[in-house]
């Protein structure tokens, strides 16, 4: 008996230590780490804000170069931006008004369904029940035994239409509404090994415009304000040794030592990882970031 | 009660496995910050003897790796990479099923089961025992 029970547990241990052996597990190979910091031309802060400022433009970039503007109404007079005269430049030079023309379209559609699937004798229920009177007689007697569903499908259209001028109340915040991408900013679509550092932007250095049109007097007038957003930095450093992350990131440390100090900046670990035998390696991306809103005033 | 005893130590053994200590190298009086957060949170100070033994929980994330050092006498945080390794699952297999699959049929399959719900089937890399940060870098 004994003998029996050592030679079973042998043999499920045995099972065990090859199904483990067998098992391939997450693997991850990190290949690259990415290091991106963007600024203004002209930095501000908001601690910087003087009391007279009319307009504060913020803009918050993602891990994906798309940025969002925010602007604050910095007086006691209803502040009108007039999208048509507002744009985003990109770094190859192609402007977009913030003012699209176009109506959309945005159905919503609701299917519900009421499923029958019963064999049950009506009136026996209502009798259970204490169904009396009509109803308890109507139902008595009356056997039902059919499966169906009922679906209906309403579809709910609404169009929207972007308005060509946006109002702000006084010392109120609005959105503009439309986040443009600047390709130049998204961090994971650099994979050569690459290290430039730019803390005074050039011509050539890769860099977005965003202009904003506003008037604090009803609209008679239109002042503006622009932000130049540039890449003062961007460094790809490859993972020479597998496993040896470190020494990646003191290459990058080593050409610039404020990483961490940047109002905006993204570290991404780039690689892959998943199971090679059964479901194939996927794209692996870490970030680690710090991102400001990059700040403008007037 | 033998049974009961030998289950509970299969158990706290294998959740501790969930978690892994490794060695950082440094200036002594370096503090180490995990970078969750814009300020992070303190997760060991370099000894006198230049180390700091920090002990990460593979539970919450796959893989970090990167940390900040704090830089004696200063404001300044370096951030450095944690290097890894891939491991043998076959020795590791080995070595569990070993140590804990033989003494009972019954047993045999529990860890198993904590091992994938620890998450510790699924990892197959472990940290370096010995990581150093980038303080020397500063000038």
């Amino acid at each position: 008996m004994k003998r029996k029970s050592l030679g079973f547990t042998l043999l499920v241990s045995l099972v065990l230590v090859c199904v483990l052996s067998s098992c391939k597990g997450y693997e991850l190979y990190i290949t690259q780490i990415s290091y991106l910091s963007v600024r203004a031309e002209d930095p501000k802060s908001e601690g910087q804000i003087p009391q007279n400022a009319a307009i504060v433009v913020y803009h918050s970039i993602d891990n994906d170069g798309n940025i969002e503007v925010t602007i604050k109404n910095n007086t006691n007079q209803i502040m009108i931006i007039d999208k048509t005269m507002s744009f985003f430049t990109d770094s190859k030079g192609n402007s977009y008004s913030y003012y699209d023309p176009t109506t959309k379209l945005i159905s919503h559609s609701n299917t519900r369904g009421i499923t029958n699937s019963s064999t049950v004798n009506l009136g026996s229920v209502a009798g259970a029940l204490g169904v009396k009177g009509p109803v308890g007689t109507a139902l008595n007697g009356v056997n039902v035994g059919k499966s169906n569903t009922n679906a209906t499908t309403q579809t709910n259209a609404s169009y929207y239409t972007d308005q060509m001028q946006i109002g702000i109340a006084p010392y109120g915040k609005a959105q503009l509404g439309h986040a443009f991408q600047e390709v130049a900013f998204c961090v994971s679509n650099f994979t050569n090994e690459y290290y430039r550092i730019d803390d005074s932007p050039g011509y050539l250095t890769p860099s977005c415009y965003i202009t904003i049109s506003y008037s604090i007097d009803g609209g008679n007038t239109y002042d503006r304000i622009d932000t130049r957003i540039y890449r003062n930095s961007l460094m790809v450093s490859p993972i020479r040794q597998e496993g040896m992350i470190n020494e990646a990131l003191r290459i990058i440390y080593e050409k610039k030592k404020n990483v961490i100090d940047e109002d905006w900046y993204t570290f991404c670990y780039g690689g892959v990882h998943g199971n090679k035998g059964t479901n194939g390696y996927r794209p692996y991306r870490w970030y680690q970031w710090n991102h400001k809103s990059i700040i403008n005033f007037k | 009660m033998k049974k009961c005893l030998s289950l509970l130590l299969v158990i706290v053994l294998l959740s501790s496995c969930a978690s892994q200590t490794f060695y950082v190298h440094g200036i002594p009086g370096t503090e180490i910050f995990d970078v969750g957060n814009n300020n992070g949170t303190k997760i060991g100070v370099i000894d006198g003897n230049g180390i700091a033994k920090i002990k990460m929980n593979r539970k919450e994330s796959a893989y970090k790796p990167m940390l900040y050092a704090k830089v004696p006498n200063s404001n300044k945080k370096v951030p450095f990479a944690l290097d890894y390794k891939h491991r043998s699952r076959s020795a590791h297999a080995l070595f569990w099923g070993t140590v804990f699959v033989f003494p009972t049929a019954l047993m045999s399959w529990i860890p198993f089961f904590v091992m994938n719900k620890h998450g510790f089937a699924k990892y197959d890399y472990d940290y370096l025992k010995h990581q150093n940060t980038n303080n020397d870098l500063i000038k």
